[in-house]
């Protein structure tokens, strides 16, 4: 199973897209480049949104439905958790 | 994090759109609804899930985001989560926990935990000492943070809960 690169530099979409660094950082800072600031220094575009955006695909906003559950939910039902008293 | 009644929905909708724009595939077909459950209590909760990256089998890596929403005042307010990376790929499971809080603070002084395997399924350490993820759409962005990390999670850094 081949590791493919899942993130590409500021720099490296500038290069890819023909434009300035400067345009790709003001493309994040719009938010039309999804991106994670790891550091005020380092940027990563991930991979999967680099490629949406290069195809111009953005997400459809979907519909939301409520529905009625007759139980309760609560979460970390396959975790335990003791009482200090017990351990 | 609260919203006000009504908002839940729109909150729903913004957060599967954040993940899509991340790239992430979600476990749905692409005209499907998002679904909000409504309890007996009038509790909401909702469950996101998705896969990076897109188009392979098996999926690489699974992203879960799961939400319980409870009445606080005249608001809801987000009372438990379960975010959730699994990446079968690298071979980690890294996820981040607020629920049983009461059972949490009398055992370890704590409200949330994060846990870390890796290999999956095998874990130094049952519950992980963690910071409080600040809404659903930090959530994200920590996840897909840790997905695009070059170094998988070293879940020996992390402070053990209990010792």
């Amino acid at each position: 199973m081949t590791d493919e690169p899942r993130f590409i530099t500021p720099a490296e979409a500038a290069s890819t897209l023909r434009i300035s660094t400067d345009t790709v950082l003001r493309l994040i800072s719009s938010g039309a480049l999804p991106a994670i600031r790891v550091s005020p220094r380092v940027i990563r575009i991930p991979a999967p949104a680099f490629a949406a955006f290069q195809a111009g695909w953005t997400p459809k906003r979907r519909a939301v439905t409520r529905r009625q559950r007759a139980i309760e939910v609560t979460l970390g039902s396959n975790e335990r958790v003791s009482d200090p008293q017990h351990v | 994090m609260q919203l006000q009644p009504g908002a839940l929905e729109d909150h729903v909708a913004s957060v599967a759109e954040l993940l899509e724009r991340y790239g992430v595939v979600l476990d749905l077909g692409p005209d499907d609804a998002l679904e909000l459950d409504e309890t007996p209590s009038g509790t909401l909760t909702f469950e996101l899930r998705g896969f990076l990256p897109d188009g392979r089998q098996p999926h690489h890596a699974v992203l879960e985001v799961r939400e319980v929403w409870r009445a606080a005042g005249d608001a809801f307010e987000r009372s438990e989560y379960e975010y959730e990376l699994l990446d079968h790929q690298r071979g980690y499971r890294r996820a981040f926990h607020l629920h049983d809080r009461d059972a949490f603070g009398r055992r370890f002084d704590v409200v949330v935990h994060e846990h870390c395997e890796q290999p999956i399924g095998v874990a130094r350490c049952e519950h992980h000492a963690g910071l409080p993820v600040r809404d659903t759409f930090a959530a994200v962005e920590l996840l897909v943070g840790v997905w695009v990390d070059p170094l998988v999670p070293d879940c020996g850094a992390l402070q053990c809960l209990g010792e």
